[in-house]
This record gives structure tokens, sequence and C-alpha cells, in this order.
């Protein structure tokens, strides 16, 4: 058996192949379909803010007293506050901010979640109820009153609100996976693994973790939308970002007593927190549907 | 005769039932309860029962995934217990075992490529070049073209397709000792039998030993050469597969041979007439004292609820657990201990539409 | 056997929509039940059967499409009746016992609170209202569960009510299914591979007392399964389906005496015989519904294929009494039409 087996393209129109199924299953969901626009929009708007934003330098500190409370024109989409600043460049850059935030807490909850509760899943004895009950400890306090409690010691910034959201958010990974592995451990396909001599980190990670992925990801997509509400609450509350930093959350504290008249200031902010969540909402949920078809498939047998 | 490979001897492997907090012992599943087997090389050994007889914890056990909790096992003559490292990895690596349900024995997240390599990787076996030789040289022998199945995932198999690839698998390390359980359950009857000529072809090509698990008769009598029956942990009866069958001696066997359907009408008198068994199963953690058949036999006679029989050679190579065949009981056998033929067994095997 | 027909399926074919196109499973079956008749639908995975049996109850997936075809029951035909006319048939009239008893019954519900919830949700006493008569509805009610609960030979009925589904062993939960099933005194019962999660002398002993009571009720039976001895044990007559057609049809020990379609001979010979024989299974798999076979969708496979099986499709025709079979090897008036 010499000659080539399998030439490296077949395995590319392999991989597009399963790509093009994945992709046509996801499709039939049209809100799932609404929330990947709206969440790719977000995103698109948090990276090309600098250069899609009509007056960029409003973004920081700037004033203009000539200009405050400008209602929405052609020239201000979204009107101007207080200080003369256009309001809808400070929310497209506010989509930077939440969208940022929510990315580096989930990913902090991700790198400690995930190891710790696959240890506890696969490994049992004093180890893994150790890990639960720090973890059930985390998961008693209120997430909100946590970081709110943490970013009040540390000094109000951006990063510490970012770090008092992921403290309080990893245990929920942790337990996730635990309950993912300890079931998906009871399966014939490890139990083969073990028969055939792989060691246990090799099976945690490699055999029990990429089974665990569907429901991690569903999670992830819909704590996006969470995070950013509790940040938001912390930048509402003077933690966290700190004017002139155009944090939704600021934005809206510090607009909201210019209502009803000044009715901009605080409702366009509003409104991007309303349609981020509901767009990472959405498209969890779609994302949630095309995974139970697939498991179903696949464990649907005849 | 040729050498034994696998001996077991008076195996017992017994679980601990525990509750509260302190993991208090309030009994035991006596999942394997004293097995003395020998498995020839290059033969095949049929393990038969149903649920809570014991025989797929026996399979583990007897491949070393699970410890005995007291007896000895030996693979070529080396016990399996007190081995270094080393020599348990080179034991282990010649004994293999194919699962019965394919759908959940393949990892669904792997390429059938990484399915069957797993083996090789995970001992370190050659580069990934050759890996993947070895794996398309595998799937060649259990005939899956390797260029249409190295690639896929299980979920695009079919139920025949994933046992081949289940069965690459358990050959990729050279295994002289392969524990099959139930290997065909999940298979529809025409794959099953194009499995059972794949796996008798590659017993003879690479001389391979088979532990033969199931709960269907009439297909172990097609594969195997010795049939051991298991309830409740014990082996009640054990013979060569002809004899088992001219001769069902345990009245246990006769029933579950009572009960194949036969669609062959000229093979109807190869079985025993209809033997209805009463009551359930027990559960292996409530195994009945004495014999643990004789709640539910209709053979029974006195001392059968107090004494645990052992085994009577009957025949040569053939024997049974079963005060009928003590000699210490006169060894009356089955004879007028056979439930009557009933109105309703006459009207059995198909029949169906009421009288015979 | 009878003359009047309960259940008629008339050139039934039933269409997938899915990724990879139009995968046409069920292509034109016939299946005729009679009054108090068990028929039994044979077939390995993936020909249909189950298909079949959910049109029946209007239970299809959303991407399933009726392209043609009659299930006549009682005069209506159930592809026609909208959602609310089906839910009275369904439970009252046609029933399933399904497969897995683990997983069919709600575990956090007694058995007696599943067995129950079906009559009262369905009021089929029509009892007296008031608090008094509320009262005697529910012990009748009551009563009439216990007695099913007898008739499927359970041996403590008033404990096994109060018992949830996991506290009891898996012959007892299939007892329960057929309870359940059975509960509403329905004229069709369709059985889902039952047994096939139990033990061998368990699904003996299941399927021997299930065929006597509704011997004895005058219950017709559709049997849907892959295993040809369960087949034998239970059924008057046997449908043999494949890739979603009908291609034999005989009563059963005729059957299993003599197969005339190559694929049914092909199915028996590979059943382990005892003699220690066994046959050598089919070639081949079975084909891709998007894009089957023209004409008999057997033919790729099939040791006996003439020029003429891949042009035309063989009708299903009664070759002798009550036997019939769609194949060219018997020959049939319209053979000689194309």
């Amino acid at each position: 058996m010499a000659e080539t087996i399998i030439t490296t393209q077949e395995i590319w129109v392999t991989r597009r192949e399963e790509a093009r199924r994945a992709w046509y299953r996801f499709r039939s969901s049209t809100l799932a379909l609404v929330g990947l626009g709206i969440v790719l929009g977000m995103a698109a708007v948090a990276i090309l803010a600098p250069y899609i934003a009509p007056y960029p330098q409003h973004a920081g500190g700037f004033v203009d007293f000539a200009n405050t409370f400008q209602p929405p024109s052609r020239a201000h989409l979204f009107g101007t506050d207080d200080v003369g600043r256009d309001v809808f460049t400070r929310v497209l850059f506010g989509a930077r901010i939440s969208l940022f935030t929510g990315f580096v807490v989930l990913s902090i909850a991700l790198a400690i979640g995930i190891p710790l509760g696959l240890i506890a899943g696969y490994w049992t004895g004093w180890v893994s109820s150790l890990i639960m009950r720090i973890t059930d400890v985390f998961l008693a306090l209120p997430s909100i009153v946590l970081a709110l409690a943490v970013a009040a010691v540390l000094k109000p910034t951006l990063t510490n609100a970012m770090i008092a959201i992921a403290f309080t958010w990893w245990p929920w990974y942790t337990r996730l996976v635990y309950g993912e592995v300890l079931s998906i451990k009871q399966e014939a396909f490890v139990e083969a693994s073990r028969s055939m001599g792989a060691s246990p980190w090799r099976i945690a990670f490699r055999e029990i973790l990429p089974n665990a992925w569907s429901p991690i990801v569903v999670k992830l997509t819909l704590d996006m939308g969470f995070v950013i509400l509790v940040e938001t609450g912390l930048s509402f509350l003077g933690l966290g970002a700190q004017p002139p930093t155009p944090a939704w959350g600021a934005m809206i504290a510090e607009g909201r007593i210019y209502m009803p008249a000044n009715w901009w200031l605080a409702t366009f902010p509003g409104l991007a927190i309303f349609l981020t969540v509901l767009g990472f909402n959405l498209l969890g949920d779609g994302l949630r549907d095309v995974f139970d078809v697939q498991i179903e498939q696949w464990r649907g047998g005849a | 005769m040729s050498a034994a490979l696998v001996e077991a001897i008076d195996v017992r492997k017994i679980f601990p039932l525990t509750t509260g907090l302190f993991r208090r012992q309030v009994g035991e599943v006596r999942a394997v309860d004293g097995v003395t087997l020998t498995v020839q090389a290059g033969e095949t050994l049929a393990v038969v029962g149903e649920s809570g007889s014991g025989k797929t914890t026996l399979a583990k056990v007897l491949i070393g995934l699970l410890p005995p909790t007291s007896g000895v096992i030996r693979f070529d003559g080396v016990p399996l217990t007190g081995l270094d490292d080393r020599s348990w990895r080179s034991i282990r690596r010649q004994m293999q075992i194919v699962f019965q349900d394919p759908a959940s024995s393949l990892n669904p997240r792997k390429r059938v490529k990484d399915i069957v390599g797993e083996p090789l990787e995970v001992h370190g076996i050659g580069t990934p070049a050759e890996r993947l030789r070895r794996v398309a040289e595998l799937l060649e022998r259990v005939e899956l073209p390797p260029r249409d199945f190295l690639f896929r995932y299980p979920h695009t198999l079919s139920g025949g397709q994933r046992q081949r690839v289940a069965i690459a698998r358990a050959l990729a390390l050279n295994p002289r000792f392969v524990v099959l359980d139930e290997p065909t359950s999940a298979l529809d009857v025409s794959v099953q039998a194009k499995i059972v000529a794949l796996l008798r072809k590659l017993q003879q090509e690479f001389t391979l030993t088979y532990l033969f698990i199931s709960h269907d008769l009439s297909l172990v009598r097609t594969v195997a050469d010795t049939i051991a029956v298991m309830y409740l942990g014990k082996i009640v009866e054990i013979a060569p597969a002809g004899e088992l069958f001219r001769v069902p001696s345990h009245p246990y066997t006769r029933a579950l041979l009572s009960a194949i359907p036969v669609v062959d009408d000229a093979e109807r008198a190869l079985v025993p007439e209809r033997i209805p068994l009463s009551g359930e199963i027990p559960s292996a953690a409530r195994i009945p004292p004495g014999c643990p058949f004789h709640p539910r036999c209709y053979a029974r006679i006195e001392g059968c609820e107090r004494i645990v029989p052992e085994p009577v050679e009957i025949a040569p190579g053939h024997f049974v657990r079963c005060l009928l065949y003590d000699p210490a009981f006169g060894a009356p056998g089955l004879a007028g201990r056979v439930p009557a033929i009933s109105r309703e067994s006459m009207g059995r095997g198909g029949t169906g539409s009421g009288m015979g | 056997m009878q003359a009047e027909p309960l259940l008629e399926i008339r050139n039934l074919s039933i269409h997938f929509h899915t990724y990879e196109g139009r995968a046409r499973v069920i292509n034109g079956i016939e299946l005729v039940i009679g009054k108090g008749e068990s028929v039994a639908l044979v077939g390995e995975t993936g020909c249909g059967k189950s298909i079949t049996a959910k049109a029946i109850l209007g239970l299809l997936p959303p991407n399933a499409e009726v392209v043609s075809g009659r299930i006549l029951f009682q005069g209506q035909d159930l592809l026609r009746l909208k959602e609310e006319e089906l839910r009275r048939i369904r439970g009252r009239h046609i029933a399933m016992i399904f497969q897995d008893p683990s997983t069919a019954l709600n575990p956090v519900f007694t058995v007696g609170e599943q067995l129950m919830d079906v009559l009262i949700y369905r009021d089929t006493r029509g009892l007296g209202r008031g608090k008094d008569g509320a009262v005697r509805r529910h012990s009748a009610l009551r009563q009439r569960c216990l007695e099913m609960l007898q008739l499927v030979r359970i041996p403590d009925p008033e404990a096994t009510m109060a018992r949830y589904p996991n506290e009891l062993s898996g012959g007892m939960r299939q007892r329960v299914l057929i309870a359940l099933a059975l509960l509403q005194g329905p004229e069709l019962v369709i059985a889902d591979e039952i047994g096939t999660a139990l033990d061998v002398s368990i699904q003996d002993q299941i399927l021997q007392e299930l065929k006597e009571l509704v011997r004895t009720q005058g219950t017709s039976v559709l049997y849907i399964t892959h295993n040809l001895g369960v087949a034998r044990m239970v059924s008057d007559r046997v449908y043999v389906m494949y890739a979603g057609e009908v291609v034999e049809v005989a009563p059963t020990d005729t059957l299993f005496r003599r197969q005339l379609h190559p694929y049914a001979q092909g199915l028996l010979a590979a059943v382990p015989r005892l003699t220690g024989a066994i046959g050598e299974g089919i070639e081949g798999r079975i084909p891709d519904y998007v894009a089957p076979p023209p004409a008999c969708r057997f033919e790729p496979r099939c040791p006996y294929r003439m020029p003429i099986c891949s042009e035309v499709r063989p009708p299903l025709v009664e070759v002798e009494a009550g036997r019939w079979v769609a194949c060219h090897l018997y020959p049939h008036p319209r053979r000689d039409e194309a």
C-alpha cells in the first residue's frame, strides 16, 4: 500500500460538505438567523467604530456647550448629550466596551471553569468534592451583589469590573461541565478508551470534552447577553467604566435625569443594550436547536 | 488440544452497595460468583445469559478492565495480578474488547481514522503517517474501503459499518484474545450474518481466540466451540456447542433453548418443547440462597433451596451445576421433571392462528 | 381472514425534505388489517416500518410530506382528518405500545396517576356530575385501571398503582405500557418493537400473554418488528417491507415455510439455525432514498435480477390465495405490458 490513501483535496471536500450541512440546519430557524445577523452587526460596529462613527472625537472627553441637548437630526442621528457629544457616536463606541467585556469575562470564566469542571467530573473523591463545594459557595452568592462588592473594594475601572464579573461567572461553567462529564463518562466509548490503556487526562480532555462543547457553546452565547447586562448595571452604578468612557450603562445613568424631555440621551443606549442582548439570546437559542437535532440524530439509531 | 490461553479459577466480582454520607455498606451485588473456566487458544467460548447473569462483568474481569474481588485469572499462564506496569501493559495489549452498542462505543466527535488509530496513539506506536497507513490496512481487513471511510463520522455510518470500525479498533494492537460483548445484538439479522462471517474470517486469518457474549442461543450455536450458560453470577452449565444443544441438562438451559423461536419447521425437533418460566430474574443484589435458580425452577427437589450445587461432569467436557446430577442425591436427572406439554405450547412457535 | 377490514392503507407514499433533497421513503404501500387480526410488519432498519406506524397516528415529523394515498379506518381517511379529530381517535380507537419501557413512562408520576390520567382526560365513563358523582366516577375509573393491570398479569395491582416506573422491572413496565394502550378499549393496537429492550425470556412471556389478551378482547394488532421469530410467534399474517415498499404478504406459517421474494428468502436464510448454520446475509445496503433504484428497489442486491427489474417496478400481485408478492420472477398479467 505505497500510494496515497486519500488526497488532501478530498479531505477538504469532506470538511466543506460537513460545514454546508451544519449551515443548512442552522438556516432553518429564522429567529436564529436574525440573532446571528444582530450579533454580527454588533461585532462589525464594535470593530469599525472609529471608522464609521461620524464624530469619533466625541467618544472620549469632549465638550461643545453650544450644541448640548440637540434632538435627533440628520447631523446627529441620536442627538447630542448634556455636554454636546454626539450620542450616536458614543453608542457605537459603547459597543466596543460591551462586547470586549463579554469576551474577556467569558474567556476567563471558561479558562477557570472548564478544567475545574472536567477534573471534578471525571475524578471522584475528595478532589471532586472540594472543587464542587467551592463552586457551590460561589454559586450561592448572587452574582451582581458579588460583582458589586468586588468592584467596590477595587478601584472602579473597567478592568476591575471585568475581573469582578468573571469572579462570579466561572462557577456556572464548572457546574455545567461537571454535569456533562458525569453523564458522558458513562458512555461506552469512554470505557473503550480506558480499555485500550488511555490515561485519565487523555480521556478527560480528548474524549469527553469534545462531546461537552454543545451546551457550553450555547451557554456562552446566551451568557454574552447577560454579562453585558451585568456590566451595564455596574457602570450604571458608577463602578466599572468611568466617564468619559461611553459605556452604555454609564450613559443611561447620566442621561436618565434628563428624561423625559431629553429622552434621547438614555433611550438610545438602552435600545442598544436591548438589541444586543436580544441578538445573543436568539443566536443562542438557534444554536441550541441545531445541536439538539444533531444529538438526537446520532443517538436515534434506527 | 491446544493450550489454554485464558484461565479463570474461582473468580468472584462483588460490588458493595453503600448508602449514606459515610458509605456504609448495606449489601453487595455478586456479579460474578465463583466462575471457573478455560478458553483454549484459537477457539471461541460463548457465554450466554440474560440480564443480571454477570456475563459482561465476567468479560471485563477476564481482560483486566476490572480487578476481581477474589480468584485467579491467567493469561498464557501468567497471573494477571501482581504484575509491574510494563508487563501489565504488554499483556493488556494482547486482550481487546468489542462493545455491544456500536452507536455509543464510538466517540461521536471523532473521525473513523482517529477512532481506529487511538490504540496506536495511546501506546505511542509509529509516526502519524505510519499510523494512518496501519489504520487504512485495518479498515481493509474489515471490508471498509479506506478512501471512503477514513474521514467519516460515526453518525454517518450504518450499524454494520460502525461495528466493523469497532472491530478494526480492537485489532489495532494485534491482540490474541478478543472479547465480543453482544457484537450483533444491535444489528439487523442480515447484517448480523455478515458480521459473523467477518469475525470468522478474522479469527482464521489472525488465529484469534474469542470470548463471545450473547443472550442469543441460536446465534451462539453458529459461532461457538464451547458454550457456558450463566445465571446470577454462576456458570450453571458448560459444554461443547453441539453437546449442549443435544443434551441440555440444566433446567435453565432447557428453558432457554425451548424459548428459541424456530423459523425453520424442519428444526423444530432440535429444541425442547416450550417451558415457560415463572417469575422474573431476581436482582443480583438479592441472590436466592442455595441454587440461585431454585425459585423459578420447575424441577426443584428437596435441598435446592439450601445447597449451592457444585459442578458435576456428566460427559467429557460437559459440566452442570444442579443437584439433579449430583451423585450425593442419587443423580435422578431431568427425567419426569420436565413440565408436561401444555395446550398452549402446542400452538406455539408460530401457528399463530391458534390451533396446532 | 375477516370480510371487513378495520384498517386499510392504500397506495401510501411519503417523502421527506432533507438537506440532500427529497427522500422518497415510503413508496406506494398497501396494507390491510382485519377485525381481530394480528398482522406483523417485518423489515430491517430503515425500511420505513416505524414511519408507517407514525403515519397511521398522524405523528409524522414536520419535514414529512404525504404525497399520495389513503389510510382508511372505520370509513374515515386518517390523512385527511384535522388534528382535533385525530386526537379523538388516538388512544381511544387506535393505541400505540411503545418500544422502550424505560423511557416511555413518565418517571415523576406513579403508575396509577398515569393510568388514571388517560381515563380522566377522556372522561369515557361519563358518569354523574356533582361532588358525589365526581367521587363515584373516580373510583369507577380506578377500578378499571386495576382491572387492566390484572389483565396484563401484574401480580399486585393495588401496590403497583402506587409505584413509580423506576421501581418496576423492565417486564413490569412493559406490561404497564400495554395496559395503558388497552385501557380505552381500542380496536387497533400498534406494537412498535415491543420486547426488544427486554430479556428474551421475559419478552417471550409478555408476547405470549399479549397474544392471548388481544384474542380474548378481539383487538386487532399491528406488530412492527425486525425480529422474524417474534413475527412468527404472534401474527396471523406477515407483511415484509423493504426500502419503503411491501414486497411480500402471506399468512405467517406459509411465509416461514416458503418465501417467494428474494429479499424475504435472504432474510430468512440469515437467521442462525440450530444446526449451527447461518446464511451469508444480503450483499449491499438499503438504497439511498433520494436517488432510489428506478424500478424494483431491491434489484441492485438481488441474486436473481433480470433486465426488466431495472425497467419496470413489479406490482404487488396475488399469486395464490392470500399470498402477494412484488417480483418479476412470478408471472403476473401486467408484466408483459411494459
